[in-house]
């Protein structure tokens, strides 16, 4: 099955008619949750890559940091994606590949659904651990209290 | 194939011996020149979905140090540019360069070539960040 099969069929199949990749080989997936980019991966072994936006680095960025590199740990909490953070962007991204020769519509739609799961869990993690605070770190308070 | 198969043949590529214990097989790959640091590896099989957990030693990073080495190994990790289609992460305060694969994939791939290109990520990432 060529990459642009796999594409078209699974856009059959979850209700998407003439779903097809642009030319060069990328095609988007747009949501409530954001958009998972599709793309083709030319290479020694053709893959399916999936990428996605997950939230703006924060100033404070080191709670969050490593939550992301944590979450990473042997796959466990991202559903065999991976964290990363674009350095043009400054922003965590959801990636996650594999194989053109190992899916097939199901499995691809199986990998799907597990990615956008997989970003709505880490985006809500990746947030709230850049709103907790280092340790000895004051908050900005904004204005000061006389008393 | 099974994983203590897929780890006999990997020693062999390696020409060392290599045996697995209860899903695990660690061991120590350096360079033939010495001029690199050795990297721990260590391979978990997962045997419920047929996954191997491919798993390198990049070293201690220092918390306290700033974002400045949490923040590269993300970077490394965006579109796997830096890291060849592995995934760097923390456990605790040791940063390691992961890679979940198939036990086929790993087989059908040559598993000297995915360990080699760990390998070579974790140095160029050690040397960025004098490790």
């Amino acid at each position: 099955m060529t990459y642009e099969e796999l594409i078209e069929e699974t856009g059959a199949a979850i209700g998407i008619e003439g779903f097809a990749p642009d030319d060069d080989g990328v095609c988007m997936l747009i949501s409530d949750i954001g958009e998972i980019v599709i793309m083709d991966c030319k290479g020694p072994k053709e893959m399916v890559l999936l990428n996605a936006a997950v939230t703006d680095v924060p100033p404070n960025a080191g709670a969050a940091l490593l939550a992301a590199l944590e979450s990473n740990k042997g796959f466990k909490d991202t559903n065999g994606a991976t964290l990363s953070v674009d350095p043009e962007t400054h922003r965590f991204e959801l990636s996650r590949y594999a194989f053109l020769e190992e899916l097939d519509p199901d499995k691809f739609i199986e990998m799907v659904e597990k990615f956008a799961t997989t970003l709505v869990a880490v985006r809500e993690k990746l947030e709230s651990a850049g709103d907790k605070l280092a340790e000895g770190e004051l908050p900005d308070f904004g204005e000061y209290i006389r008393v | 194939m099974t994983f203590e198969d897929a780890i006999a043949a990997l020693g062999e590529e390696f020409g060392v011996e290599l045996t697995a214990e209860d899903g695990v097989a660690s061991f120590e790959v350096s360079s033939d020149g010495g001029d690199f640091e050795p990297v721990n590896f260590t391979l978990t099989y997962e045997p419920e979905n047929e996954m191997l957990l491919v798993s390198a030693d990049a070293g201690d990073v220092d918390l306290e140090s700033g974002d400045e080495p949490l923040l590269k190994m993300l970077e490394a990790n965006h579109m796997y540019s830096g890291t060849e289609g592995a995934s760097f992460c923390l456990d605790g305060s040791r940063a390691k360069l992961e890679r979940l694969i198939s036990l086929e994939a790993f087989w059908r791939e040559g598993g000297k070539s995915i360990m080699m290109s760990l390998f070579r990520s974790v140095q160029a990432w050690r040397k960025e960040n004098k490790i």
